[in-house]
């Protein structure tokens, strides 16, 4: 199909995205890759009245890496940020999922940022955007606020971003030096959404005891979800045995949603699987990069 | 700013396999009909509309990208390969002739977005050809083929 008629417009400046974006509000869309929004479009499954397209604004191009942070902007290819987090360990977790995201031909296109704001409850950079932590970059006409990336997902394709807003950037922060990093996914065929995610942050220290965990979940309920319960791991070294109770715990509270491929069930298995094999390789991670830089 | 209304023409300016083209078009025409319809470039093929079947991809700056997931206007004076333009270039004969000897081309719908794909990720590893390669839905082939051709080409690159 095609997409029906909008009215286009091509703002060069971020202030002049901010004024459309006031005037228009709900009635437009921000189009950057569009390797999401264009598919809905064409089958008129979207039909804004208004496109915004920011394509031409310079100062949302830019990947900037700071001290505490990685900061990505709205216009930045996701094939982009692979090849920038392929050259650095410390971002290794944005690069093991992002070879999850779509086909490299999609990831020419398709933004960072427009799939974060997009939402997709079973997209990777979401998952990753959670797991990671860090800020998103929101402004309007009057200014910007920064919302962590723990309130930032509301709904299926829903987030704080509100229709007069502008998702500029996202700020990742920067894991720990010894922190070891797993992503797993289970879907049907290479590139598509997955069935059930998993992305995983283990830090432990000198003595092998676990010091810090995330571990976020894709696929499962309407957001990505973190995991919680796992401070009782704390201070203990790995046992099998405490682990696999804390991720039976982790599964039978989830309540995932069910499609004619894919029961309940079957998708909570899953995300149970996804989630021990992410947090087992995280965890084999971090234990190499002790192994290898003891004085660390 | 560029402003063009729903109901309006607006004038576009692309530069497609060296050739400069200027139109009208309208804000929701989709690149690909823009090749095909008002350009007559038919060898890019429209498959899925959606960006899963890669059937549509063409170079955007010399880049692969699926060209029914961009708006022409969204384009403008960006330059855009097809493979019109991409079978004058001297790399083509030799993936033209390995697809042919290994029959990586049956019915062909899939094979100018393929094209496009192998001949702009040069150095790629045999890993990385199935990872371009699921870009692309090809329903003759069992993709057999087409993968040995492209392995070829890296070998002749590799000078093996």
């Amino acid at each position: 199909m095609k997409p029906a008629g909008f009215d286009y417009f091509r703002p060069e400046t971020l202030d002049e995205v901010l004024s459309l974006l006031d005037e228009f509000g709900a009635d437009a869309k921000i189009l950057a890759g569009g390797q999401s929004l264009v598919p809905l479009m064409n089958m008129r499954l979207a039909q804004p009245q208004v496109i915004i397209d920011i394509n031409d604004i310079a100062e949302a191009e830019d990947i900037k890496e700071g001290y505490q942070e990685l900061e990505v902007g709205a216009l930045v290819r996701q094939r982009a940020l692979s090849r920038y987090t392929g050259k650095d360990s410390t971002w290794e977790l944005l690069r093991l999922g992002l070879g999850h995201v779509g086909h490299p031909q999609t990831q020419n296109r398709g933004t960072v940022g427009g799939s974060i704001a997009h939402a997709d409850p079973s997209a990777e950079l979401p998952l990753l955007f959670l797991t990671m932590g860090g800020e998103a970059e929101i402004w309007n006409l009057h200014g910007s606020r920064k919302v962590p990336a723990e309130q930032f997902f509301q709904f299926v394709f829903s987030t704080v971003v509100q229709p007069h807003e502008f998702l500029k950037a996202i700020h990742w922060k920067r894991p720990a030096v010894q922190a070891g990093f797993g992503f797993y996914e289970f879907s049907r065929r290479r590139g598509d959404f997955a069935i059930a995610s998993a992305a995983a942050i283990v830090e432990i220290d000198r003595q092998k005891c676990l010091t810090r965990i995330r571990l976020g979940l894709g696929g499962v309920a309407s957001t990505p979800l973190l995991a919680e319960g796992v401070d009782k791991l704390y201070g203990t070294t790995w046992s099998t045995r405490e682990i696999e109770g804390w991720l039976t715990t982790v599964r039978s509270d989830l309540d995932p949603p069910e499609d004619s491929m894919v029961k309940a069930d079957f998708r909570r298995h899953l995300a149970g699987l996804a989630a021990a094999k992410a947090f087992s390789s995280a965890y084999q991670s971090a234990f190499k990069k002790w192994e290898e830089y003891p004085d660390a | 700013m560029l402003k063009v209304k729903h109901d309006e023409l607006a004038t576009l300016n692309m530069a497609v396999n060296g050739h400069y083209y200027r139109r009208a078009v309208e804000s929701r025409l989709l690149l690909v009909d823009f090749l095909r319809d008002e350009l007559g470039l038919t060898g890019t093929h429209v498959g899925c509309e959606q960006g899963i079947c890669g059937a549509c991809t063409v170079l955007i700056e010399g880049v692969p990208a699926r060209s029914c997931l961009h708006f022409a206007l969204s384009m403008k004076g960006k330059e855009i390969t097809t493979i019109e333009g991409l079978s004058e270039w001297p790399q083509f004969p030799a993936i033209a002739e390995a697809l042919s000897r290994r029959h990586g081309v049956q019915c062909g719908f899939c094979t100018p977005g393929i094209v496009a794909s192998m001949i702009t990720e040069e150095g790629v590893s045999e890993e990385e050809i199935d990872v371009l390669l699921a870009g692309h839905l090809c329903r003759c082939t069992g993709y057999v083929g087409i993968r040995q051709a492209w392995q070829d080409i890296l070998a002749k690159k590799e000078g093996k």
